[in-house]
């Protein structure tokens, strides 16, 4: 029996030697949580992309869909991950760098992925990635500024003699509305908005604490930069506001603005707003199928909030090994363009082909099936500029980074607010501004009439608190800049 | 069931000590209650640990786990959870509204289920009384969401029916959603319209259990039909009655979010008269995932309403002793 028994502990031993060895030689396998709704052929175009990888650099992925609900619930119970999509705006990147949830990268990413590091400009490292001066996510190279597009019904404004200007200011809006609203019937509002207003209209200013505590980019380079101000105080702001009551009063919007949800496709909307980049209006316009023309009316603005826009960032409770082996992952994504176009745009042959457009470039063409079962937002599964554009948009993103050096920049650098020590206060000012928000977008309410209830609520609430703390933590990271 | 199932059980304890012995009738007893016990323990009883959310500041610590990360990593805050709900300036608004309107949905859902159940009952074509109760059943099982749309599709401002009605006749149309002052009765109408269909068929169903020969000795002496109906009906409903008041006023302190926040589909102008403290802390928390907070309100909700429950019971209890919940 004795012997039986060694003779098996034997075996066991040389089998598990022998499967320990066959198990160095497979790939490491990461978790990658990303953003959105699961697309149908994700199975087909992972195997894909782990065939490739895995030859590569020895890497294969587990790809995780993820909505925002799902980022909120799986992150706050430490579901396992390796990597997960981080922003601005889902699954806080500030929240949980400051709760050290995320690996710092500082050094790792420079030693194990010098490629990685060196591809991307160092001032995303430093203000998008950073958190209190050390690295904890890998930023997305997409549009890294935000700039602010009123986007017309071109073919219906050129009919009665209008052009649209390249560029405009907010104000400039009313003669054509006007316009607009004498000649047709159809809409009967040429200012259709839903309850969130103008898309993008609020972000001339950075905003720090809800939508009541802000840093106008406007005030860069004047004596009141580097000053967290209320809304109020935002001369830029209040402009807006006051030209959407008095269009609101003249018919221009919608009377029902502020009660319904947003204006879909299906209706014509004379003039809509968007936050964009230089260029973007084909998107537009294969969006509302009709001819739109944009025309630029603030920005491009460029700060943590827009820089943040997309970001990866790696589990703190990953081992050193699974981090490089993320680390890695990315950068193939970074640096190899037929890596990147299999995630962005699916299985070559299958979801989508090689093409050369009119100025001879090679861009990417979607079959029926890429276009129904693999698309997503660009920057879901990696850098935008990187992949081969597609064929339906192309846009030349050196052109656009170029531009950014005359982008207005926040002179906050990576401050972030901690509200820790504030958040009752934070969470009390934004039910405030929750009851007031989609009348003031819209117009429906007159803001100079209502400001002072607006004010005396928001003290009660203790946006004063807000604001002291807000102002010493920034001054205290001014300070530690020089 | 769940109910009668225990309270067998308990009967059926009390005859296992007299004969020492377990038998088949409480075997089939304790099975019957199995699936409720194990639902209440788990759904009830389990997650109440939960309640340790609204004294801390939960904070995850990567890697250790949601249990650890809960009682060993984040810290203990005392009462600091409840603040933000006292630092708003509506709150004497949000309480005002969030009694005042359960107190009526009290008052309408004792009288009218009762006064219609007992008018139905008295209906003398039998499919009538069919037809009428499935009608003013359907409603329940309905969805908020649904309902709202349902409200969206008769006051909406552009196309909605009341407006497209209004103008028909030459009268101005009306921002139903903008203007507060018929949202009150509006919110009372629609919440009667889609609950008490409910109520009524559990009172329905007590009325048919009543011995049909009470009516006929009343009959025989000569009572009228309303006087059976005060002698015979309203005392035989009285327990019933007092159990759904007692339960009723335990969730005095919540409200249906669905009613005040998508019926009335998030709109600023009706705040003031549609802000109650589920809508608060919905509003309040949004933006942050704030579980401490939350947790917070909800104990406050639980412990207030904890509190009128044994209230109500004890008054209850005072003016008829057999009509208690406990």
């Amino acid at each position: 029996m004795k012997k039986v028994l060694a003779l098996a502990l034997v075996l066991t031993l040389v089998l598990s030697m022998g499967l320990t060895a066959v198990k160095a030689d497979e790939p490491t396998k990461i978790i990658w949580w990303v953003y959105g709704d699961a697309p149908i052929d994700v199975k087909l175009v992972v195997d894909e992309a782990n065939k490739y990888s895995a030859e590569k650099i020895g890497v294969i992925v587990d790809l995780i869909f993820k909505n925002d609900e799902q980022f909120a619930t799986d992150m706050s119970v430490d579901t396992y991950y390796d990597m997960t999509f981080t922003c601005d705006w889902a699954n806080s990147f500030v929240d949980n760098a400051l709760d050290e949830r995320f690996y710092d990268i500082t050094d790792l990413v420079k030693t194990a992925t010098p490629d990685l590091y060196a591809c991307i400009d160092e001032k995303y490292w430093d203000v998008a990635g950073s958190l209190n001066g050390r690295i904890y996510a890998v930023p997305t190279l997409k549009d890294m500024a935000s700039e602010q597009f009123f986007r017309f019904d071109k073919d219906r404004f050129e009919a009665i003699g209008i052009t649209i200007p390249d560029k405009m200011n907010f104000a400039d809006l009313e003669p054509m509305l006007e316009a607009y609203k004498q000649n047709y019937t159809d809409p009967a509002y040429p200012l259709m908005m839903g309850k969130n207003g103008l898309t993008g209209m609020t972000n001339s200013a950075q905003w720090i604490a809800g939508s009541y505590l802000c840093s106008p980019y406007h005030l860069a380079g004047t004596e009141r930069e580097n000053k967290i101000i209320p809304f109020w105080e935002d001369e830029v702001l209040m402009e807006r506001y006051r030209l959407l009551h008095k269009w609101y009063e003249m018919g221009y919007i919608n009377p029902d603005a502020a009660t319904i949800d947003s204006i879909g496709s299906d209706i014509r909307a004379a003039i809509r707003s968007g936050s964009a980049w230089r260029g973007y209006y084909s998107g537009y316009s294969s969006w509302a199928k009709i001819n739109v023309e944009g025309s630029s009316y603030s920005g491009p603005f460029m700060s943590t909030a827009t820089m943040r826009g997309a970001m990866n960032a790696i589990n703190a409770a990953a081992s050193e090994e699974q981090a490089i082996a993320c680390l890695k992952y990315l950068e193939l994504l970074n640096i190899d363009r037929t890596f990147r176009d299999i995630l962005r745009f699916g299985v070559p042959g299958v979801h989508f082909n090689y093409v050369t457009n009119d100025q001879g470039i090679q861009v990417a063409q979607r079959t029926e099936q890429g276009s129904a079962n693999w698309s997503m937002d660009g920057f879901v599964t990696g850098s935008v500029v990187n992949a081969s554009c597609s064929s339906d948009s192309y846009y030349d993103w050196e052109e656009i980074y170029k531009d950014y050096e005359n982008a207005i920049v926040s002179t906050l650098g990576a401050f972030s607010f901690n509200k820790e020590n504030v958040e009752a206060e934070c969470t009390a000012c934004s039910a405030v501004m929750a009851k007031y928000t989609s009348e003031i977008l819209t117009g429906t309410l007159d803001i100079d009439e209502k400001l002072p209830t607006i004010q005396e609520e928001l003290k009660q609430a203790g946006i004063e608190a807000v604001q002291q703390e807000a102002q010493r933590q920034l001054d205290e990271y001014l300070a530690s800049q020089n | 069931m769940g109910r009668q199932g225990n309270s067998g059980s308990k009967n059926g304890l009390a005859v296992k000590k007299k004969r020492r012995r377990f038998t088949l009738d409480d075997l089939e007893l304790t099975l019957l209650s199995f699936p409720t016990v194990v639902w209440f323990i788990a759904f009830c009883y389990v997650p109440l640990f939960g309640i340790i959310f609204a004294f801390k500041n939960y904070k995850v610590k990567a890697g250790k786990g949601f249990l650890y990360s809960l009682f060993v990593h984040s810290k203990w805050v005392g009462f600091k959870n409840f603040e933000f709900l006292f630092r708003s300036p509506d709150l004497a608004n949000i309480f005002r509204n969030t009694l005042a309107y359960n107190i009526v949905f009290i008052c309408i859902g004792i009288t009218l289920p009762v006064a219609l159940a007992i008018m139905i009952t008295q209906l003398h074509s039998r499919k009538l009384a069919k037809a009428c109760q499935t009608a003013v059943f359907l409603p329940h099982f309905l969805s908020w969401i649904v309902v709202s749309y349902f409200v969206f599709a008769f006051l909406s401002t552009d196309k909605g029916l009341v407006n497209s009605l209004l103008r028909r006749f030459g009268m101005e149309p009306v921002l139903w959603y903008q203007d507060k002052r018929p949202w009150p009765a509006l919110l009372v109408f629609i919440n009667t319209w889609k609950t008490f269909g409910y109520s009524m068929v559990v009172y329905m169903a007590t009325i048919t259990g009543i011995d049909q020969s009470l009516y006929e000795s009343a009959v025989i002496d000569g009572a009228t039909k309303w006087q059976q109906t005060k002698g015979i009906t309203l005392p035989m409903l009285r327990p019933i009655i007092s159990i759904m008041f007692i339960m009723n006023v335990g969730h005095i302190f919540s409200t249906d979010f669905g009613l005040f926040f998508q019926v009335t589909r998030d709109s600023n102008s009706l705040i003031d008269v549609t802000q109650t403290l589920d809508v608060y802390v919905y509003k309040a928390l949004m933006q942050n995932n704030n579980y401490n907070y939350s947790s917070a309100v909800s104990l406050l909700q639980s412990g207030l309403g904890c509190i009128f429950l044994i209230a109500a019971n004890f008054i209850v209890k005072r003016i008829d002793p057999e009509s208690g919940l406990f």
